[in-house]
């Protein structure tokens, strides 16, 4: 007799704010992962975000999901923030549940892919400083305390649901030099068992 | 061309303002009465004054009695505009207004205005007015002055004058038999005020600009749910009929039997998205009607508009269009003793620190009343 696989859980992404739900919306729809895979829920900041998780994730009854929570580390210390979320998860009997911490904020990713960023936009400025410095590989993006703010002295005032939505849709998933977008990327595999091992970006 | 700086005396609720710095986009928020709508009227003002008379456009307000400060009558009512066009020269516009001492109950007189053009080096360079009081006439030397145009230069006078009268206010009157009849005029290229002849801007986007029509069909198709195609027909008697496709039934619904929020979102899909529609923008409270998820659409064009077109001003009262717009762009009304203080967000310490470190955004600050400026006082 075959043993059926089990059908693969729906994953519900908790994130911080609506920009990164634009990013992963555009993201997801570049990997053509079905919609009815996952479901999305943006808060309006972290700390609407971190009493929700406890009470989302110990409320849910519908069956058959997985809570994957993607939360900004903001120069905090992100061992302890990792370990206090796992814990909650664990208190919630979600064990299951999936945390990636962002270092520092969603642009550290974008930083990460230098060549995207130059083809959404011409750089005000040569580049110049941290920009450069990641370009050298001297750097890596998440040791940026303000990556929103590098990327705003290159490319100016930036439209944040446009940038999200650009990236998101023209990011490599392989070869970007943020440690942390690595590390999610490789979260993403493991939870969407559909995905290749390697994603090369078509 | 951008307003950078802004500053009142005596004009109603604002004893004395003073915005410098102005940004691309300017969202005003604070509890009802606290003077959101004044300072649009601010601009409404210069222009009424610009197309007839001081004296008109303050007796259309209430005459000076109404529009002076309360408390501070018998002063002037300044206004000073510092605006800077694209090739970063600063000009200044001021104005100084007070009641005609010979009829001081139905006319003004204009005691002071002067128009300032800094070179981008510091060189002050004067236009032709001079201080003094001139009793004999309230119209702005504006006006006066502001219609010459000399071989290969624009006077700053015309610069000026041209800006004040680019600056459109929009107040959409959402009423459906409105869209759904109006008459058919020549082209017409842009939005009115109202946006009663939506129906018109949408056909003359279809023949000339087809590209453009079709970009506001596809996002209206994506914002409204049901909405498959916009398209606007002709009756024999030369009306427009607003039609409106739901990709569920065969035929189509007229714009007077769509619903207002429908008829909202068009309306400024169409004004954001009309590559003729160009100058500065007020909007008041563009949230009405619409519900919170497609905010942030509309405020993803009002930047983009703000970047590309002209400057935006804002005001709301909702908490999610305070979390779709840049938090340099939010300021704080607060009435203090009857007159009206403007902040600017992120010039508060507390505001910014929590606004950076990603624990709230703006709008979920203010839900948590911990927007410091007191708008959760009653004013």
């Amino acid at each position: 007799m075959l043993n059926a696989l089990p059908a693969p859980k729906k994953v519900i992404f908790l994130v911080e704010e609506p920009s990164m739900q634009l990013f992963l919306e555009a993201l997801f729809q570049q990997l053509h992962l079905p919609e009815t895979a996952y479901q999305i829920k943006a808060f309006r900041g972290k700390q609407l975000l971190l009493p929700a998780i406890p009470r989302l994730l110990n409320s849910w009854r519908e069956p058959n999901t997985q809570f994957f929570i993607l939360i900004d580390n903001d120069n905090k210390d992100c061992i302890q923030l990792k370990n206090k979320l796992v814990f909650d998860c664990l208190q919630a009997n979600r064990s299951d549940t999936v945390v990636r911490i962002v270092c520092q904020e969603l642009e550290a990713w974008y930083l990460g892919d230098l060549f995207a960023i130059k083809s959404y936009s011409p750089l005000k400025k040569s580049f110049k400083g941290q920009l450069k410095q990641i370009e050298d590989n001297k750097l890596i993006p998440d040791e940026i305390q303000r990556p929103s703010k590098v990327l705003e002295a290159h490319l100016g005032n930036l439209i944040k649901s446009d940038i999200a939505k650009y990236m998101g849709k023209n990011i490599t998933l392989e070869g970007n030099s943020s440690v942390s977008f690595g590390y999610f990327v490789q979260a993403l595999k493991t939870v969407f068992p559909c995905l290749p091992a390697t994603l090369e970006t078509p | 061309m951008r307003i950078e700086a802004l500053e009142l005396k005596n004009y109603k609720s604002f004893k004395h303002l003073k915005l410098t710095n102005l940004p691309e986009m300017v969202v005003l928020v604070g509890a009802n009465g606290t003077g959101k709508t004044t300072l649009f009227d601010v601009f409404s003002f210069l222009q009424d004054a610009l197309a007839g008379t001081v004296s008109k456009a303050v007796n259309a307000r209430g005459r000076y009695k109404e529009l002076v400060t309360r408390g501070s009558e018998g002063e002037s009512i300044e206004i000073k505009l510092d605006m800077r066009n694209a090739e970063n020269q600063l000009i200044r516009y001021e104005l100084k207004i007070k009641p005609n001492p010979l009829m001081p109950s139905t006319d003004m007189v204009i005691e002071h205005e002067l128009v300032t053009f800094n070179e981008k080096w510091g060189v002050e360079e004067l236009s032709f007015f001079e201080n003094g009081i001139v009793p004999a006439t309230d119209v702005l030397r504006l006006k006066v002055h502001g219609y010459v145009v000399e071989d290969n230069h624009v006077p700053v006078a015309t610069v000026v004058r041209r800006f004040i009268e680019s600056w459109n206010q929009f107040d959409f009157q959402v009423d459906s038999t409105r869209f759904g009849l109006p008459r058919l005029s020549d082209e017409e290229r842009f939005l009115s005020a109202t946006g009663t002849n939506l129906a018109n801007v949408i056909l003359e986007l279809k023949k000339s600009n087809p590209p453009v029509y079709e970009k506001i069909v596809e996002k209206a198709a994506r914002l409204i749910p049901g909405v498959a195609k916009v398209d606007v027909t002709v009756t024999e008697d030369e009306r427009l009929l607003l039609k409106i496709q739901d990709s569920a039934f065969e035929r189509p619904f007229y714009a007077k039997h769509v619903s207002e929020g429908t008829m909202a979102i068009l309306a400024y899909l169409v004004l954001l998205n009309n590559p003729n529609q160009t100058g500065l923008l007020t909007l008041d409270e563009p949230e009405n009607l619409l519900y919170p998820d497609i905010l942030w659409e509309l405020c993803e064009d009002l930047q983009w508009y703000a970047k590309n077109r002209g400057q935006v001003f804002v005001s709301t009262h909702s908490p999610e269009v305070l979390n779709a717009v840049p938090p340099e762009s939010v300021y704080l009304l607060k009435k203090e003793n009857g007159t009206t203080q403007i902040t600017k967000a992120m010039d508060d310490e507390n505001i910014k620190s929590l606004i950076e470190n990603g624990d709230f955004l703006m709008g979920s600050l203010w839900n948590s009343g911990l927007l410091s400026s007191g708008l959760n006082e009653v004013s």
